[in-house]
């Protein structure tokens, strides 16, 4: 077994050196910085350093646990991701559909470009503007709804609002962002499929199933793997701009804790190990992910 | 094929020197050696220019940021020369200050002198338990005696200075410890023929006026009486009127309790809630962002009645009057409760930096005869009017201060003012001064109304305490604030109120208090 | 057919007008921004600028690019976004190729090492030793190796590797190449859109990078861009009081919009240009029999 073993490393002693290289750049700065994460477990600070910090166990987690809005926090994370994965992630790539079939190329050009403007845009800037444009008083949305005779709404103070006010700004903010690896991997799509798509008698929109999307399902399920994995890691940033006590109800999120808890200073291990309760549940469910994707549709990242 | 190759490998080797090239170029400022030995005294005698590092942070100053390099500025260049200090200054940058502040002291590349926010800031106070900063009182006493005569005894025992009778700080003061006072727009009151006001009851009505006589004359009402920021900041008159600032804390019935679980905040939100529902506080203070309270009072100028740091009168009249250019700027004292009294929450005398000396520091006694030095009167009138010929002229011992009238004047006036004046006496001290500047009055105005009210915090320089840390929701910003902008905005009833306090201290409130408490016994008595 | 062109025609129009609009409401924001840079101080304060200038005005911009800091950051952004880019893309995607086997011996587990760094977060104060104890530190390296492969952008090539029909690279082996040889000769070329596509995250990510730059750099002459600007912002009345705040006769928003579009301009110009290689059918009469 052994020496087959090695035959079989020395047969592609190349294709081994050629992922070498990279394998030691993650082993080095993320593995090795990584075992940091043992603070979580501590009550560390930077002058004892990780050796001289004292062990508590998991005292840090009970703390995050029987936090009393917990659940709360918790419920609002997933729900603004779950959101956020129903009408983001599709989006992107309908949009990237409509753009690949624009015939002008300069009008093309010109869309892909505007489109992902925003994304450029800090959440700090984009968040003032949906503020802006949510005002009871000078607010676009409510002049609109003034015309029609009826009261303002002071959406961004009504919890029922806040989480979709996330998710279609967000999605505004980043859809045209987004196209772009789809459009790239559109490109890569073999128009001699489409050619015979269209001689078996199929209309522009049965091409859509029956070609576009199946050649670029390995792009989307590998994306869509990726962001399961992330699934407790909203922008932080996002939500920190829009939120506002009125709403914590809906608004409180996983990382907004966090940076109460920081404000207060030197917790590096109580963040930590609520970075830490995030990630166990990103991984649990791209496992999970990985392999319905692996038996649903033959890809996966591993 | 291969040519592509080889542009590319020559393209790296380039890039490789070139970087190479630039990691060498971060020395900055002198060379280090050691030769501080001064025997005695060490005052009298120019003897060579002693070494110093110092580390601090840009405070956000555009003149600092936009400086190719600090220590080839002419201001820090006369520093040196006067002190007669080999100064090298290392800048922090300012918005990630605790963070980085943090990472110096993870990594050990410490200066002579450390400016910080304070020990008993959380990135800091474990520096003082490992002995990573050094205690100072020997050396205040043999080489600070400017420091010794010029630092009262009470900023000395401050919590951000001191522990357990060690001072490890050398702190700023601050000249004005309740620093908020009210500003009104003084052509409003004019115009509608009011008075000052001085009770709860005549601040509404006055913003009552505001709302409904179009004091801005444009024949909408558009106006916003009185104005805030998200999570009640600079909003808080109404509550100092009842003596609750939320933030603080006051110590009854022998038990230390935060404002705003105390009976008189119930009425306090009572009151804000009628502000609120007259619409005589301004309905969007829970969403508003800085730039947007700005906005209203100095773009579109219709905010009447606003919070703010009284040192700023003169920015504020200024900038107000870019945007309406007839508005006149005033400030008053302000509402007074039932008792009586007003004001806003009063801070420590000690400022916001304190200088500390990591253990690193092998000739400590220098750092603070340097800082010892601020306090001479060359420092001082060197630090307030800058350099002579270029800033200002003197005829027969008169000073003949330039006032900046540029934009580029005025951040270069702040460098050397504020910024380099690393401790000593503020600029706002010295009346002489203030009074020539544009709008100095104001200012001096301004102070006088601030010392002059304020509410006392019996929690000042209280550290953070334990259950605040495991349960910060506990704290000001957290359950409080959510409920308070329940009931302000008409979502909840004022009458829950009890149950909020009952919910509070069963989370935790109760060890909060009791903490606090002892925290109090064993160091404010 | 009649019917089919009618419908056709209908989604073409559907689309244009679409699209118009969607790109509309993605423009007005910046064009507001863009305005507002050229606007005077006063105009913007009043709310009077919209989507053209009022009072126009250089002296935001002039304020921005005077400063000489902002100059020299922006070469050092220039000289990292390019140079750090060539890095990612060279070892991205020669460690992608190598991945892209979908039978290879181990690789299944490096992909899970992998996908492991992207869900778990490196925590600020070791990733801070590390490169402090490789000598790093104030360095533009520390910019550019401690990101050097990203795990998401390595996925995504991998992807696209495996799109490439295995009758190129068997072509290739038929003929003698190594792997190297297919990588560099074949594959790459083939992988175009990908490569732009990658690259240009691999360079947004640098062009935007501020929080690396505020942790590992002191000198302020190596600061990239990011730092320098947003630096130059003066708080808008923080909280804390700290010494006062200056007296400013222009509007800080006024330069906070000139900021924004220094900031991004350049890297904004990057997409047009590299969008020709998004061109369809590139293998077009490569694999034939």
């Amino acid at each position: 077994m052994g020496q087959a073993r090695k035959n079989y490393f020395l047969k592609h002693w190349q294709l081994y050196s050629m992922i070498f290289p990279g394998l030691l750049f993650f082993i080095v700065f993320k593995y090795i910085p990584l075992a940091g994460i043992w603070i979580a477990f501590q009550d560390y600070n930077v002058f004892t350093g990780i050796f001289g910090s004292k062990f508590v166990g998991w005292k840090h987690f009970q703390n995050l646990f029987t936090y009393p809005e917990f659940f709360r926090v918790l419920r609002n994370t997933l729900l603004i991701s779950i959101y956020q994965l129903v009408y983001g992630f599709p989006a992107p790539i309908i949009l990237a559909l409509f753009l690949n079939e624009v015939r002008k190329i300069v009008f093309k050009r010109i869309v892909q470009t505007v489109l992902y403007l925003p994304h450029f845009l800090s959440w700090v800037i984009v968040g003032g503007l949906v503020i802006n444009f949510l005002s009871p008083n000078s607010g676009l949305l409510n002049e609109v709804i003034r015309m029609s005779g009826r009261e303002p709404i002071f959406f961004m103070q009504e919890p029922a609002y806040f989480r979709s006010i996330v998710v279609v700004s967000n999605l505004w903010k980043e859809v045209g962002w987004g196209t772009i690896i789809y459009l790239a991997a559109l490109a890569g799509v073999n128009p001699e499929l489409y050619e015979a798509a269209e001689v078996d008698g199929a209309g522009k929109l049965r091409q859509v199933f029956s070609v576009t999307l199946p050649a670029i399902l390995p792009t989307i399920m590998v994306l869509l793997l990726l962001r399961i994995g992330n699934i407790l890691d909203l922008g932080f940033e996002q939500v920190y701009m829009l939120l506002n006590p009125l709403v914590a109800e809906t608004g409180e999120i996983i990382d907004t804790y966090i940076y109460r808890v920081g404000l207060l200073g030197g917790q590096y291990s109580y963040t930590t190990a609520i970075g830490l309760f995030k990630s166990v549940v990103g991984v649990i469910l791209v496992v999970g992910a990985n392999h319905l994707s692996k038996r649903l549709t033959g890809n996966s990242i591993y | 094929m291969s040519k592509k190759v080889v542009l590319i490998f020559t393209c790296l080797l380039l890039a490789f020197g070139l970087l190479a090239g630039c990691t060498s170029q971060n020395q900055q400022g002198g060379t280090p050696s050691e030769n501080g030995n001064d025997g005695q005294s060490g005052q009298s005698e120019q003897s060579a220019p002693i070494d110093l590092k110092v580390a601090l942070g840009t405070e956000g100053l555009q003149y600092i940021e936009g400086s190719p390099n600090i220590n080839e500025d002419p201001y820090v260049k006369k520093l040196r020369e006067l002190s007669n200090f080999n100064v090298t200054l290392e800048l922090i940058p300012h918005r990630e200050f605790d963070q980085k502040l943090s990472l110096l002291f993870a990594g050990g590349d410490l200066p002579d002198l450390l400016q910080t926010h304070g020990i008993n800031k959380v990135e800091v106070a474990p520096a003082v338990d490992t002995g990573a900063i050094i205690p100072l009182n020997e050396l205040i006493e043999q080489h600070g005696p400017n420091l010794k005569k010029n630092i009262p005894q009470e900023a000395w025992e401050f919590a951000s200075v001191s522990k357990d009778g060690k001072i490890y700080g050398i702190p700023t003061m601050n000249p004005l410890p309740n620093g908020n006072v009210m500003f009104v727009r003084k052509d409003w009151l004019d115009k509608l023929g009011l008075s000052v006001p001085k009770t709860v009851d005549e601040y509404i009505e006055m913003l009552r006026a505001f709302k409904e006589k179009d004091p801005n004359g444009n024949g909408q009402q558009d106006e916003y009486p009185y104005s805030g920021r998200e999570k009640l900041a600079f909003t808080e008159a109404f509550f100092g009127a009842y003596d609750v600032i939320p933030g603080d804390w006051k110590f009854e019935n022998g038990q230390l309790v935060p404002n705003f679980v105390r009976p008189a905040m119930k009425e306090a939100l009572s009151l804000y809630r009628q502000l609120y529902g007259e619409k005589l506080l301004d309905n969007e203070v829970f969403v508003q962002k800085p730039k947007d309270w700005d906005a209203k009072i100095k773009g579109a100028g219709t905010v009447g009645l606003w919070t703010h740091a009284a040192r700023m009168a003169d920015k504020w009249s200024a900038e107000v009057r870019t945007g309406t250019p007839t508005a006149v700027i005033d400030v008053i004292p302000s509402p007074v409760g039932p008792d009586g009294k007003g004001g806003h929450s009063i801070g420590s005398i000690v400022g916001g930096n304190v200088w500390v000396i990591p253990k690193s520091n092998k000739n400590p006694e220098n750092a603070i005869k340097f800082l010892d030095w601020f306090y001479s009167d060359e420092a001082q009138k060197f630090l307030t009017y800058g350099l002579e010929g270029e800033d200002y002229t003197e005829e027969n011992g008169k000073i003949n201060y330039k006032y900046p009238k540029t934009q580029d004047e005025i951040y270069k006036e702040e460098m050397h003012l504020t910024w380099l004046r690393l401790v000593g006496p503020s600029h706002l001290l010295n009346e002489e001064f203030m009074k020539n500047r544009p709008s100095g009055e104001l200012v001096l105005k301004a102070m006088e109304v601030a010392k002059a009210e304020g509410r006392q915090n019996d929690g000042l320089g209280m550290p953070i305490l334990p259950t605040l840390q495991a349960r910060p929701e506990l704290g000001r910003d957290g359950l409080w604030l959510e409920f308070a902008a329940k009931v302000i905005t008409g979502k909840e009833s004022v009458d829950q109120f009890d149950s909020f306090v009952e919910d509070w201290k069963k989370r935790g409130g109760d060890q909060l208090i009791k903490e606090a408490t002892e925290w109090y016994l064993a160091n404010r008595k | 057919m009649i019917r089919e062109s009618y419908s056709r025609k209908a989604f073409v129009m559907f689309n244009y007008v679409f699209l118009t609009l969607l790109s509309l409401t993605m423009l007005i924001p910046f064009v507001h921004i863009l305005a507002g840079s050229f606007s005077s101080g006063p105009a913007i304060m009043q709310g009077k600028v919209t989507v053209l200038p009022v009072g126009f005005t250089l002296e935001n911009y002039q304020a921005v690019l005077s400063n000489w800091g902002i100059w020299k950051s922006f070469g050092v952004s220039v000289y990292v976004t390019v140079f750090g880019t060539v890095l990612n893309l060279l070892f991205t995607s020669l460690m992608a190729y190598g991945l892209a086997k979908k039978d290879l011996k181990g690789r299944s587990f490096i992909m899970i090492l992998i996908v492991l760094t992207l869900i778990f977060q490196v925590p600020i104060v070791p990733a801070y030793l590390l490169v402090k104890s490789l000598g790093m530190l104030n360095t533009l390296w520390s910019l550019i190796i401690p990101g050097l492969i990203s795990g998401f952008n390595l996925i995504i090539m991998i992807s696209f590797f495996q799109n490439i029909p295995e009758g190129l690279t068997e072509a290739a082996k038929i003929d003698g190449c190594n792997e190297y040889r297919t990588w560099w000769s074949i594959v790459m070329p083939l992988s175009l859109p990908s490569l732009s596509t990658i690259g240009l995250f691999y360079a947004v990510g640098h062009w935007n990078s501020y929080f690396n730059a505020i942790m590992y750099i002191r000198d302020p002459g190596l600061f990239p861009l990011q730092v320098k600007l947003r630096q130059l912002l003066v708080e808008s009345d923080t909280e804390s009081m700290m010494q006062a705040a200056s007296l400013t006769l222009q509007s800080i928003e006024g330069i906070r919009m000139a900021t924004i579009i220094v900031a991004t301009l350049p890297i904004l110009v990057v997409y047009p240009l590299i969008q020709k290689h998004f061109v369809k059918g590139a293998m077009l009469g490569s694999v034939k029999g």
